[in-house]
């Protein structure tokens, strides 16, 4: 099974071709508005430049085509690649973290699929196969996650099926997202093309001249929600194409993750490599009790276009946090984490530098006015300061419990980390000029995870201190006791 | 508490006594010269930036000469503020040497440096992956070398331990992986 070198699908001709017209997309369209101004006949122009990027677009991926293969030899994969830069990649099996499988429309209408591989090295993509048969792509995905199975753990207690996002569910994380932003910089974008504020602004700003103030006022505020709404449609859209049908599955090799509407996106998360749990909640999940929920394997990304690899749910109910993360970590008892908040101290920290930055912008200003009415503005500013300072700690803590490490903060955007005290690997105490002072520090534990460092802020330094020893310590006899782990 | 991870049932299990360094241990003394030069590289480029902005202040003097009073304060400013930085620079450099120390323990690897920004770093012995023992043109001029410890992941480099003598440096990749054997 693949030990002779393969060709890649001939979809990966057009892909390729796609990706580099993409990419030559905005020169072209710059080339287009540069062409009609001051010349009269900007379409033959246009035509060249365009004709002269398909050319390239063609030839390139074309040559390049005969040029990729991969094969599976001495239990390594090796990825050829380039006709004028010659590459030679190997990644050994034993090495490989994540096989995803990606197909967007072009993929599904040829029945091929993309192939990354991923290993711990680094953050990103070790190697990528734009286009490979579906057939050839899932026996790749079995071949390669063969040697994981060893150290996944086995439990045959659960259902096939894990997890799967209702449509109710899937409408409320689009709901809870408004992508307002988009529909703003689109239209700014529009705004931007001559043409479009000259035949609709325009006539729309001459129509609003002959209101009067109270009509222009509603129609204003009409406006705002119009667009407001306009995003949430978007977003409801945005959410429920990219997650339809979100199904996680028991599979051979850890967890199968199946998901969206028009590419189809399918990763095996392997549950012996993941590091740590993230649960995350932006403000409006907050609001309705729901979070979402990531596993970082050793050197996984987030990358968007990866439609978020370790993302194991895009949105669920508090409630069910303990129930999902089991399936990564058995013992995994999130709602009886008892939280231990950081130092006291901090919040008056924070308060004493808030207060210090407010009257070094306001001292100016009272003297300038010569004013006592300028002091009106600290005597408010300060216990608000205070208040703030004291709403942001409040969620501010750390557990240790169940051999975890877990921190937890954010305000707007609440985030919790738990890692198993085995996997940590790092640990550091760091301590600014600043917390010097008032004798605190921050500790973080990192895995091989990138983006899962437990990160506690603010603890006392000689706490920071013990419980620095404390995992060190504890994370060597764990990883003693329990020979084969990772 | 945790039934994750049964303990050991057997008595097989339990550790070989590792080598370690017995106590926190400074780098060496010379390392000293070596920043002292790159602080004295620094230093001299930020003075030629300064003085790049004091030539239109002289500039200015001589051709208003009603301005001089202004003039002059900038760069007797400027003059201090250097003074300041090559102050703060020989002083740090003592204190950076003093601070910087490193451990070799039963189970980690302990690294602790900085001045004004406090590290202490505990890196577990059996997650470490590589060590790299490098050296630039001024570290040979004074006979030193510099050990990388590396662990798997994106972090890269976990820590560079700077100023040791190549004997130190050996005796400390040796210790350290010494180590690794029992994993694998």
């Amino acid at each position: 099974m693949f030990n002779t070198p393969r060709r890649l699908h001939y979809a990966s001709i057009l892909l390729g071709g796609i990706t580099y017209v993409k990419q030559a997309l905005w020169p072209l369209v710059l080339a287009v508005f540069a062409g009609s101004r001051g010349n009269d006949e900007p379409f033959f122009f246009v035509l060249l430049i365009s004709a002269l990027i398909g050319l390239v677009g063609l030839v390139g991926p074309s040559i390049g085509f005969f040029f990729t293969n991969y094969v599976i030899r001495d239990d390594s994969l090796i990825v050829n690649t380039g006709w004028i830069w010659k590459k030679t990649r190997v990644i050994p099996l034993a090495r490989i973290q994540n096989v995803n499988l990606r197909r967007n429309m072009l993929h599904r209408l040829v029945n091929a699929s993309s192939v990354s591989v991923e290993t711990a090295a680094g953050a990103g993509v070790e190697a990528e196969l734009s286009a490979v048969s579906l057939e050839d792509a899932e026996l790749l995905q079995t071949v390669l996650m063969q040697r994981k199975t060893e150290t996944t753990p086995v439990m045959q207690h659960f259902e096939p099926v894990l997890y799967e996002l209702t449509t109710r569910r899937l409408l409320i994380a689009g709901a809870l997202n408004n992508r307002l932003m988009y529909i703003v910089a689109g239209l700014i974008g529009a705004i931007q093309l001559g043409e479009f504020s000259k035949t609709i602004l325009n006539p729309i700003a001459n129509w609003l001249e002959k209101l009067s103030p109270v009509q222009a006022a509603m129609i204003a505020t009409a406006g705002f929600f119009g667009l407001i709404l306009l995003g949430w449609i978007f977003s409801v859209a945005y959410s429920f194409s990219r997650f339809y049908g979100f199904r996680m599955v028991r599979h051979s090799k850890g967890l199968q993750l199946k998901y969206g509407l028009f590419t189809k996106i399918e990763n095996i998360v392997p549950t012996g490599r993941v590091q740590t749990l993230r649960i995350g909640q932006p403000l409006f999940y907050q609001w309705f009790g729901f979070c979402e929920i990531f596993a970082d394997t050793a050197g996984s990304f987030d990358a968007k276009e990866m439609g978020g690899a370790n993302k194991l749910c895009p949105i669920t109910e508090l409630d069910e946090i303990d129930s999902i993360g089991s399936i990564v970590f058995p013992n995994f008892n999130f709602s009886a984490f008892q939280w231990k908040s950081g130092s006291r101290k901090a919040i008056y920290r924070y308060f004493v530098s808030d207060l210090l930055v407010n009257l070094i912008v306001l001292l100016p200003v009272c003297v300038y006015f010569f004013s006592w009415k300028g002091l009106i503005a600290p005597g408010i500013l300060i216990p608000l300061s205070f208040l703030l300072t004291k709403l942001k700690h409040r969620y501010v803590g750390y557990a240790e419990q169940y051999g975890f490490i877990a921190s937890r903060r954010g305000f707007w955007r609440r985030d919790v980390i738990a890692m198993p005290i085995d996997r940590t690997q790092i640990i550091a105490v760091n301590q600014s000029f600043f917390q010097k002072r008032w004798k605190l520090a921050d500790l973080e534990a990192m895995s091989s995870a990138p983006q899962g460092i437990v990160k506690i802020e603010n603890l006392d330094y000689e706490i920071a201190l013990e419980l620095q020893e404390r995992l060190s310590v504890e994370g060597q006899d764990r990883r003693r006791a329990w020979k084969g782990g990772n | 508490m945790d039934q994750q991870l049964p303990p050991p049932e057997n008595e097989t299990s339990v550790p070989i006594a590792k080598r370690t360094t017995n106590g926190p241990k400074t780098i060496h003394p010379a390392i000293r010269k070596v920043w002292l030069f790159s602080a004295f590289m620094s230093v001299l480029t930020v003075g030629a930036m300064m003085l790049a902005v004091a030539i239109p202040l002289i500039i200015s003097m001589r051709r208003h000469p009603e301005r001089a009073f202004w003039s002059t304060l900038g760069i007797a400013l400027l003059i201090l503020i250097w003074i300041g930085i090559v102050i703060y620079t020989m002083a740090r450099i003592k204190a950076q040497w003093k601070n910087w120390t490193y451990e070799v323990r039963e189970h980690d690897v302990v690294l602790s440096w900085g001045v004004l920004w406090r590290t202490r770093r505990h890196v577990a012995r059996d997650r470490i992956q590589h060590l790299d023992i490098n050296s630039g043109p001024l570290d040979r001029r004074f006979g030193l070398v510099q050990v990388g410890v590396f662990t798997a992941g994106a972090h890269g480099t976990v820590g560079i331990i700077p100023g040791l003598t190549n004997a130190e440096a050996e005796d400390l990749r040796d210790m350290i992986l010494e180590s690794q054997a029992e994993h694998v």
